[in-house]
């Protein structure tokens, strides 16, 4: 994309922005329907995007998803607050309307461009370059994905047992000895174990399968 | 005043009867013994090993779970020197100043001397900043009861703004974390209109997101996710860890010989501590620096071993123990993560912040304290013994260390309300806290907000409601005025700041 494309196409954007927040405005006076205001959130979402992405760099990108993500946030909690009547949505509709001018002002601090450097300084949004090591998105999906899986592994068939299977687990793929991981892995089970079920008294998740054969 | 006083000293002694209990001893020097080991093993620290400790403190009296965390904050930062001084990589932030003076020391075979000293002046410098603690409270007692709804609304989000600066470069970070902070406090049930909230049909959340989990999440298992994703080894070379500990005693003497800056980092530290948010790794490097600029004619020079420069910075980081817990006590305004985290596990046990903690929960306040001051005497005694151990366990590997944190983390977030539901709540917080770490939004603020969304909201409904809808009883009274201007002079600084630093590089080009 040229540099003379990149502002117009995001004046274009801003316009529509400024467009969906003037819409959201009128309709969000007296008692509006969600669905009335979900139009003008998701479209001024859009244009949001639309506007910043062709001016910010590459690699802030990804710190730029992460700003827009928050910003959708802040729009769905501002639209679902309208759900609620009176002064139960007081606060949390200024608290709401704060979060969004504060996402918008982090994603404009991120355009490098004129109004965004002087927002960065104003503001103090100056992002750290810090040394990414060994952390890309595949390694960081794989990790969640771990999580998850451990999460689900303690559901389905609870702490003692999952526990040590999922410190073997993580042990082996990391690189060590088969031997060393289970030797950890049992540790761990001795640890839980004695802490939480004999010295608190804590009956810790027995897993859903085993309730099921329980049951049966 | 006078009775004011006296009522502190009535219960100054009923807490210390707590320490005559065999198992509320024992808690501590557990408690303590925790702390020694997060602080030292890199990338733990304190805040990770409170969230930690808070599912044991269920169902424990309050005296005892008082203790065991207590212990634990007042060693994490004694544990921090020693890898700081025998691995050059500072258990925490705050020990990065010690590593200075403390390596080269560990270098020249005085890493006996530098431990000595780092573990006497931690002891003294947190003694200092515990008895300030005890000599501000019957003061604080009276200022707190100046404040109203409005003023409290006020204190907080000064408190949030105030934590905002201190984070550097990401003030905007910081506030946006606040604001999402807030979100997640609002779900549930209001207590002010009496309507549940933003729970969509989960019946987990009806009665809010909860705490514990989400600070387990937020501060364990994001940081365990953080050294899985970055992988290795944590502190690295374990041929640094080949000097000799000897000659220990030297360094307890030391201490004694150069009294006064043990003194000036105590007092620096105590007052860097007492401010919101600014921490302890502000008040050990403005420690270290004041020590350099006063020494102008060192015998041996910063940075190449003079013990000075680890007495310095020792004190001060853990002099602002107490004087943190002085804005988190007496305003229920949490001066760090670790007291943010605090605060949600004294919420556990029944000990709403605000003014009426120092009202109606004096004992407990004074349990602390004192647990705070004994923790500091022996976490000292455990360092100074087994020094050399300890750092070996530093050396742990991120591939055995992140999967028995994240288990046993998942296991505290379960045990507390026996809910499977708490364990997603949990996981959710770790990647939530995660994606924060990555993308540098600061934790601290969040937590904050999530901690006080409820008193915040209540206070602000308060003051409308004594107002008649009227926004101006947040600017009538003297105290108003005043969080409103430093309000305002906190959202400046970072501009002034970013102008200051222009001006310099100005002058240093011409």
């Amino acid at each position: 994309m040229s540099a003379r494309t990149v502002p117009v196409a995001s004046l274009v954007g801003w316009a529509v922005f400024a467009a969906c927040c003037v819409a959201f405005g009128f309709l969000s006076g007296g008692k509006p329907s969600l669905w009335t205001l979900a139009a003008p959130a998701a479209l001024g979402w859009f244009a949001v995007l639309f506007a910043t992405r062709p001016m910010v760099e590459a690699d802030r990108r990804p710190a730029l998803y992460f700003a827009l993500s928050v910003l959708a946030l802040m729009i769905f909690f501002v639209h679902q607050t309208y759900g609620y009547e009176g002064k139960v949505r007081n606060f949390p509709l200024i608290v709401g309307y704060l979060g969004i001018f504060l996402c918008l002002l982090d994603i404009a601090s991120l355009t490098r461009h004129g109004a965004g450097a002087v927002i960065a300084k104003f503001f103090g949004a100056q992002m750290e370059e810090v040394d990414p090591g060994r952390r890309t998105v595949r390694r960081e999906l794989i990790v969640f994905a771990a999580m998850g899986g451990c999460v689900l592994g303690i559901w389905l068939i609870g702490f003692l047992v999952f526990s040590p299977i999922f410190v073997i687990a993580w042990m082996i793929a990391g690189g060590r000895t088969v031997r060393h991981s289970i030797y950890c892995g049992l540790g761990t089970l001795v640890f839980i174990y004695l802490l939480f079920e004999l010295a608190f008294k804590y009956e810790l998740f027995r897993g859903v399968l085993f309730i099921w054969l329980m049951d049966l | 005043m006078f009775e004011a006083i006296i009522e502190s000293a009535n219960a100054l002694s009923t807490a210390s009867l707590h320490f005559l209990h065999f198992n509320a001893l024992a808690y501590l020097v557990m408690g303590t013994c925790i702390g020694l080991l997060f602080g030292a093993i890199p990338g733990l620290g304190g805040t990770t090993a409170l969230a930690l400790i808070i599912p044991l403190t269920f169902g424990m009296e309050e005296a005892n779970a008082i203790m065991l965390m207590g212990g634990s904050m007042a060693a994490t930062s004694t544990g921090g020197s020693v890898s700081a001084i025998l691995l050059n990589t500072p258990g925490i932030a705050p020990n990065a100043a010690t590593t200075f003076d403390g390596f080269p020391l560990a270098q020249q075979g005085r890493a006996g001397e530098a431990i000595g000293a780092g573990a006497t002046s931690s002891a003294l410098g947190g003694l200092i900043g515990v008895f300030t603690l005890l000599a501000v409270i019957p003061i604080a007692k009276a200022i707190v009861l100046l404040f109203g709804p409005p003023e409290l609304f006020l204190l907080a989000i000064f408190g949030l703004c105030a934590i905002g600066v201190s984070t550097g470069d990401r003030m905007l970070q910081a506030l946006i974390a606040a604001v999402f902070g807030f979100v997640c406090a609002f779900v549930g049930f209001d207590y002010v209109s009496g309507i549940i909230r933003y729970t969509y049909g989960v019946d987990a959340l009806y009665d809010g997101i909860k705490l514990v989990p989400a600070l387990i999440g937020l501060f364990a298992i994001s940081q365990m996710i953080d050294l899985a994703v970055k992988g290795g080894s944590i502190a690295g070379d374990s041929s640094t860890l080949e000097t000799k500990i000897q000659n220990v005693s030297d360094g307890i003497k030391a201490v004694f010989r150069n009294w006064s800056t043990m003194l000036s980092g105590s007092a620096i530290g105590t007052f860097i501590g007492a401010v919101p948010g600014v921490g302890g790794t502000v008040a050990a490097f403005l420690s270290y620096s004041t020590q350099v600029q006063r020494d102008s004619n060192p015998d041996v020079p910063y940075g190449r071993g003079n013990i000075k420069g680890v007495i310095a910075p020792e004190a001060a980081n853990n002099a602002k123990d107490g004087g943190s817990l002085i804005p988190t006590l007496a305003f229920g305004i949490p001066g760090s993560a670790e007291t943010a985290v605090f605060l949600g596990a004294m919420i556990l046990h029944g000990l709403e912040p605000g003014p009426t903690l120092l009202q109606d929960h004096t004992d407990e306040i004074y349990t602390l304290i004192l647990s705070l001051t004994v923790a500091c005497v022996i976490a000292t005694l455990i360092v100074l013994v087994l020094a050399r151990p300890m750092a070996y366990l530093t050396l742990v590997d991120a591939h055995v260390l992140a999967p028995v944190v994240t288990v046993v983390a998942l296991i505290g977030a379960y045990a507390l309300n026996g809910e499977f539901g708490d364990v997603i709540v949990a996981l959710a917080f770790s990647i939530i806290g995660y994606l924060m770490i990555r993308f540098q939004y600061p934790r601290i603020t969040f937590t904050i907000a999530l901690v006080l969304g409820e008193v915040t909201e209540r206070s602000f409904f308060q003051a409308m409601g004594v107002s008649d809808g009227s926004w101006g009883i947040f600017v009538s009274g003297t105290p108003a005025i005043t969080l409103i201007a430093l309000i305002v002079i906190s959202l400046l600084i970072p501009s002034f700041r970013s102008w200051l630093r222009k001006r310099k590089e100005a002058g240093g080009v011409s």
